[in-house]
């Protein structure tokens, strides 16, 4: 019998995202900022720094902030400075020796955070060349141990398929390449981000997605601040704005408070008798 | 559907002649809990057309008490819910949600109970690793499975309607409710509701 409940628990429906790397790395902050290469210009799927800009904001905001179970949240940053030059040319990794030796290839530059950059090399979409389908890359994070400390993102300045593409399936595909970034794969799933083809209406997270960046960036049990170890919350003590102050306790206080007044409210009506008396059976 | 279905009747079955003997040996009523629990009401994409979720099947089974509070129109409900694992046989990742509950009930008639609370819920996934070869632009590429346990915690603001139909008894052992629970209810861009449906029956009811 325990057998069949076994098998009938495991039936229901299953969860299916998958990681990039084969440790669970996540990023080792809870704000990770997402910024355009300084020097980026996107004028094969005409776009303007500005207009990219415009459209990795709603990229982060429709989607991987929206998830309540997720410490994690993203921020458009100030774009990088010029020295970071991944516009342009064959990038690699610092994993790939075969590109590395390719004449011309440059070593990824190590990069803080996310950077997004246009880059119309077809080798690095498809080591053939053969690119056409491509619409845009994550190149492999940069980790320090377990943690990611940056990803680089490039868009296929190459693909008319991009620049075809209508503004909201734009930023689906900007949001499937900070899928990545931040140490997801790809989900079976059609109704997921993660996905690995474009569907015809994205308009938030799938369930996948949602597991995933959950598993990844949980909320912590509240008190547990770390090295200090008070109750306290979920206070992100790396950052530096107000609004990163996780609400969990405050919540949790205004669900208490809110008893407190139902209480007090009763003993109010009651006393203006306008709560009715009930008949109690004498004992 | 079918084979969650059987699920709920067996854990009936199976739960029923335990609450009944816990019940008999405390002076605390006991409740059970069977339902169906929908995680983030309309944030979820379930379809590649962009259709939202509205309603999930996900069952759920919970065990609490209620105690009174100085008057018989209110009550203290702690409870403990357990939305069942989901995972397929062939999946690689496992998931639980447990909730731990406690509401204020006001009950304003005898057939009709609000209740206000707080949860504190535990979403736990067990990842057993792996690794799955998938399509990747022109090609494919390798991804992992997870291979840890993690949690996230996360507490909600709760409200719950609850009808206690007193057509067929009296004192009514059992009841219908809608609980709804509000995730990061300061936080706009991620406040979410989940709610679930239960059908709650009463041991050692007073």
């Amino acid at each position: 019998m325990i057998k069949y409940l076994i098998l009938l628990i495991l039936s229901f429906e299953a969860s299916a995202y998958t990681l990039n790397n084969n440790f669970g790395a996540s990023f080792d902050k809870d704000t990770v900022k997402v910024r355009i290469a300084g020097n980026t210009t996107c004028a094969g799927v005409n776009l303007t720094p500005y207009e990219l800009e415009d459209l990795i904001e709603p990229a982060i905001d429709n989607f991987w902030n929206r998830v309540a179970t997720s410490r994690l949240r993203l921020k458009l940053g100030t774009p990088t400075d010029n020295l970071i030059n991944i516009n342009t040319g064959r990038l690699c990794s610092p994993t790939d020796d075969a590109c590395i030796n390719t004449a011309g290839a440059t070593l990824i530059p190590e990069v803080n955070d996310i950077v997004i950059a246009c880059n119309d090399m077809p080798q690095n979409y498809d080591a053939t060349g053969n690119s056409g389908n491509v619409l845009a890359v994550t190149i492999p994070n940069h980790f320090k141990g377990k943690k990611i400390k940056g990803s680089v993102i490039l868009i296929n300045d190459d693909s008319a398929q991009f620049k075809a593409l209508s503004r909201s399936g734009k930023i689906a595909v900007i949001s499937h390449e900070i899928g990545h970034a931040i140490g997801l794969g790809h989900s079976e799933k059609s109704a997921a981000l993660m996905y690995y083809q474009t569907v015809e209406k994205r308009t938030t997270l799938g369930q996948d997605d949602i597991d995933g960046v959950t598993y990844l960036y949980g909320n912590q049990l509240p008190g547990d601040l770390g090295g200090c170890g008070i109750l306290g919350g979920t206070i992100a003590l790396n950052g530096s704005d107000d609004d990163d102050i996780n609400p969990h306790l405050w919540q949790m206080g205004i669900g208490f408070m809110m008893l407190l007044l139902l209480a007090r409210m009763r003993a109010y009506f009651k006393a203006l008798r306008l709560v009715p008396r009930r008949a109690h059976s004498a004992s | 559907m079918l084979n969650s279905l059987i699920l709920i009747a067996l854990l009936a079955f199976f739960c029923a002649p335990a609450m009944s003997a816990v019940s008999k040996s405390s002076s605390l009523p006991i409740t059970l809990n069977l339902g169906s629990h929908t995680e983030f009401f309309g944030a979820v994409q379930n379809d590649s057309s962009g259709g939202l979720r509205k309603w999930d099947f996900a069952p759920t089974v919970g065990i609490g008490t209620r105690l009174n509070i100085s008057s018989p129109e209110f009550t203290f409900l702690p409870e403990f819910n357990w939305v069942l694992p989901r995972g397929a046989s062939s999946s690689k990742i496992i998931k639980n949600l447990f909730m731990f509950r406690a509401d204020l009930g006001y009950n304003p008639v005898d057939w009709f109970r609000l209740r206000i609370g707080t949860s504190l819920m535990l979403a736990n996934q067990y990842g057993q690793g792996g690794s799955t070869n998938m399509n990747n632009g022109n090609s494919t590429s390798k991804f992992y499975y997870p291979d840890e346990n993690r949690s996230s915690w996360n507490n909600t603001f709760d409200f719950g309607v609850e009808v206690l139909p007193l057509f067929f008894e009296e004192p009514q052992n059992w009841s219908l409710r809608l609980q709804t629970y509000t995730y990061s209810i300061f936080r706009e861009d991620r406040r979410q509701i989940s709610y679930s449906v239960f059908w709650t029956y009463t041991w050692n009811n007073k």
